[in-house]
């Protein structure tokens, strides 16, 4: 048997001690630099967003300041050169975001169980390949679909019920663009959640009689609800957050709120993107206080259903 | 709980129903992919070509010489190919390489114009 002598032994432990400790120094700074460039961005985006309401902005010779009540509770996006309002935008998004998730949902959970326990293994492969295309596909070319196929159903369903629509731009339009976008978020997380689950449950669900389909429906899916909650958390958060799709087909209406699934709609998002690029001075800073409301409602939106969930657990549901 | 015939028809109507619904729910992924693909490149592939790949995004014009209109209308066109002559009183000439028209005309000169590409 080889010994070592002891300085060397000493001296090997301190060089790895010392790359121990400079591993955790770069990962501590790491960890630092990603918190530090969030914490920036949210200052950012507070400190622009904040001004309107704060400071004067000279438009045409006179000043004006935007008034924060006006802005949150108004029901037409911009009144003389100041009158900014997003009390109507807000419903329309949360009206929106609740549509989409009412159609993502089962969508989603049925395609997962299918990929995971319904059908033969190639199928499933296949199923989940697509699903994977599905969720790797950029927002323009859904947005670009949506403006040529998903107006015209749109418009003639709308003709169906002799409804005006325009040219298919509409509430109805954006939530099937946007389910179409969230689904494969959503059914990916329920994929891993659902194959997470213990197979004991199937094995003790079959033996006390239960069928295949009331084991898959009424024990799998409610043993992956935490999976799935988390997928509806971030298909939401899609939703409430996706801006070059909805704008396309959203037809920016000035007023509302619009109920109508085929009128016209506008969202968070779609007032913040559109004419950008034109924008200067209190046009452009006016967006910034919009991203700070889009914020406080994905958060809010995910703290409801973070509850949600956790209520549900609690229930033994 | 008893067994009976009925029951278990009822149980395997709707255990038919529940995975009928779930077969259906995950047809919208394949639908929506296809359609989408379907989509696309309907609506692209007649575009592309090697030309569209590897040359500039907007076609560039070049005004290689310009005179008086003052022989409009006497002009015959020499039909030499891919060169393009306006008629008198035309001035903004632009070339719409994916269509191969031309889309405006306004000029108080006769202008003889070649796409950059080409010179």
């Amino acid at each position: 048997m080889r010994y070592l002598d002891r300085d060397k032994c000493f001296k090997k432990a301190e060089i790895n001690a010392k790359a121990d400790r400079f591993v955790r120094y770069l990962l501590f700074f790491i960890a630092f630099l990603a918190s530090v460039s969030i914490l920036f961005v949210i200052a950012f985006i507070f400190i622009k967003g904040i001004k309107p309401f704060v400071s004067e902005y000279e438009i045409q010779g006179e000043k004006y300041r935007v008034s924060f009540f006006s802005f949150l509770f108004g029901n037409t996006w911009l009144t003389g050169n100041s009158g900014y309002s997003i009390g109507f935008i807000i419903i329309n998004t949360i009206y929106i975001a609740i549509l989409t998730m009412l159609l993502t949902a089962p969508i989603s959970i049925f395609t997962a169980l299918v990929i995971v326990r319904m059908t033969p293994k190639p199928l499933s492969a296949t199923l989940n390949t697509i699903i994977e295309i599905l969720a790797s596909i950029p927002s323009v070319i859904y947005g670009m679909f949506g403006l040529g196929v998903v107006t015209n159903w749109a418009k003639n369903i709308s003709d169906l019920f002799n409804y005006q629509s325009a040219g298919g731009l509409s509430t109805f339009t954006v939530v099937l663009v946007l389910t179409m976008m969230s689904v494969p978020t959503v059914t990916m997380l329920s994929i891993t959640s659902l194959k997470a689950v213990n197979p004991n449950l199937e094995k003790g669900s079959l033996a006390l009689g239960a069928s295949r389909s009331e084991t898959n429906f009424k024990v799998i899916i409610p043993a992956a609800k935490s999976g799935i909650f988390s997928g509806l958390i971030l298909g939401l958060s899609r939703a409430l957050g996706e801006a070059t799709a909805v704008s396309m087909v959203a037809g920016n209406r000035l007023s509302g709120p619009s109920y109508n699934i085929f009128s016209t709609t506008r969202t968070l998002t779609s007032t913040m993107l559109s004419g950008i690029s034109e924008a200067s001075g209190l046009n452009y800073d006016i967006r910034f206080s919009v991203g700070i409301m889009l914020i406080f409602i994905i958060i809010f939106f995910n703290l409801l259903l973070r509850l949600f969930k956790k209520r549900l657990e609690k229930r033994g549901l | 709980m008893k067994v009976t015939e009925r029951s278990l028809k009822q149980r395997k109507a709707k255990d038919i129903s529940r995975d009928s619904i779930a077969y259906l729910f995950s047809l919208f992924g394949v639908l929506i992919l296809a359609l989408i693909i379907f989509f696309v490149f309907d609506k692209g592939h007649e575009y592309l070509s090697w030309e569209f790949l590897t040359s500039d995004y907007y076609t560039t014009n070049t005004t290689v010489s310009y005179g008086n209109s003052t022989s409009a209308g006497t002009f015959e066109n020499p039909n030499i190919e891919n060169v393009y002559f306006l008629p008198a009183g035309v001035s903004d000439l632009k070339m719409d390489t994916t269509m191969r028209r031309i889309q405006s005309f306004k000029s108080p000169m006769s202008i003889r114009t070649l796409r950059s590409t080409i010179s």
